[in-house]
């Protein structure tokens, strides 16, 4: 029994009756076949997000998918990777075989100044290809400091390496009552030559709040950070703990402490 | 982070789940997936570490000798559980709240570094692979499906294997990029 990729698409972002959830559910675990469209119907959906396909309604829901498992955002960011790379690939088409068949039969003359006017042309192309593509416009943060569903603001905070230690001298943020979104840069001391990925755990006393895997290290001039990104539900007024470890290693973590406060709403 | 099936009960399960290693191997990647499907849908924190955790319950009760008619339906049974455990446990927060506050996306660029790793590992497939993922992924004329369906056409082949032969593309490519060479380039 064939599932429309509709439906599909509807089970993944949690939107289909409960009912009908379900019969999926128990139909996933006794069909193969069902699996796979499943899973191509998430590669479909992550493209899409991607691309900015999605409703506001959907893209929320996606991006709320991605907030709770790091597999799927490892998904999207390996995706977003291979699409920034392929538009830099220079411009060739698939020639489909009638075309080459139709170029073989022109005369010579004209075949070597089709040819001149190619090579141009695909000078041309390559010169005025750069990062500021509408793809890379897609792929970039839809609106850096903006949340799609409620507008409200990402917050930016950074922990340095120079802050000092002890409960007394912790750097403390206050998170706006607006913002829905605090992004976290963690400076990383010593970290490895080369790119490297992490596992962050945040921690309010002994539970963890917010974790995730393989968090690419990031480098500004002679510093390197870990961007985290993490929502305002999780970020109570209170003392907190951020541990991050090499993904490739099993040694010792970092640690970095902060308090979060709360600003009173601005009237 | 994953979270491992405890080391006692790995055994036992993937002895359960095929009859040679590779066979074991991809059934327990699969029921693995399925779960993490399963619990993503409802949206529950960490699916990955729910799967982990239904297939430790699995694995324990294979141990423990339960006649298991059906290692999937079994699997469901156990998710179903915890399912429902999890949602008791999110029960405080109320259900309006929850998509009051749609976190934002934890989103990130791609570096520059990765980008260039990718493009390097691009230049080692064949050159009609590297067109297709290109023509595959940045080529548009409405739909995706439409598109897709037009450049297997224009190949003369289906779209199942246009898709396989993407994946498989894209798998050398994954290969390549964390490959021990790739990041010392």
């Amino acid at each position: 029994m064939k599932t429309e990729p509709r439906e599909l698409r509807a089970y993944l972002l949690g939107r289909l009756p409960d009912d009908v959830a379900d019969d999926l559910d128990a139909r996933l675990f006794s069909d193969d076949d069902l699996h796979r469209a499943i899973e191509e119907e998430r590669e479909s959906l992550i493209e899409d997000f991607l691309q900015g396909r999605l409703s506001p309604q959907e893209d929320a829901r996606f991006r709320a998918l991605c907030a709770r498992s790091p597999e799927l955002q490892t998904q999207v960011n390996s995706l977003r990777t291979l699409l920034a790379a392929l538009d830099k690939q220079p411009l060739q088409n698939l020639s489909p075989l009638p075309y080459r068949r139709i170029f073989f039969f022109v005369s010579p003359a004209l075949a070597a100044l089709l040819l001149v006017v190619s090579i141009l042309y695909l000078r041309e192309i390559r010169e005025n290809s750069n990062l500021h593509t509408p793809l890379q416009a897609l792929t970039g943060p839809p609106s850096p400091n903006q949340s799609p569903t409620d507008g409200h603001p990402i917050f930016l905070a950074f922990l340095s390496a120079d802050v000092p230690r002890g409960p007394s001298a912790l750097p403390a943020f206050a998170l706006p009552a607006t913002g829905s979104l605090l992004e976290l840069e963690v400076e990383v001391r010593n970290p490895p030559a080369g790119d490297s990925r992490w596992n962050v755990n945040l921690l309010r006393g002994p539970a963890t709040v917010w974790k995730s895997a393989n968090v690419p290290l990031r480098r500004t001039g002679p510093k390197a950070y870990l961007a985290l990104f993490i929502d305002r539900e999780n970020l109570e007024p209170g003392s907190y703990q951020v541990q991050y470890s090499l993904s490739s290693e099993s040694g010792a973590a970092q640690k970095r402490s902060f308090l979060i406060a709360q600003e009173p709403p601005s009237r | 982070m994953r979270r491992s099936v405890s080391k006692t009960s790995i055994p036992a399960l993937l002895a359960a789940l095929g009859q040679t290693p590779e066979e074991s191997g991809l059934e327990y990647e699969r029921l693995r997936s399925k779960l993490i499907l399963f619990f993503s849908r409802r949206l529950l924190q960490f699916p990955e570490d729910l799967a982990d955790e239904a297939l430790d319950r699995l694995a324990r009760r294979i141990v423990e000798g339960t006649a298991i008619a059906s290692i999937p339906a079994f699997a469901l049974g156990i998710g179903r559980h915890l399912a429902l455990e999890q949602m008791k446990n999110r029960s405080e927060t109320k259900e309006d709240d929850f998509w009051d506050n749609v976190p934002a996306p934890s989103a990130t660029q791609s570096s520059e570094e990765e980008i260039a790793r990718l493009e390097r590992c691009l230049k080692t497939l064949r050159p009609e692979e590297a067109k297709l993922l290109r023509g595959y992924y940045l080529e548009t004329e409405g739909t995706p499906t439409k598109t897709r369906g037009k450049l297997a056409k224009r190949l003369g082949i289906s779209a199942n294997t246009l898709r396989q032969r993407i994946f498989l593309a894209r798998q050398r490519l994954r290969d390549c990029v964390t490959a021990p060479e790739a990041a010392k380039r």
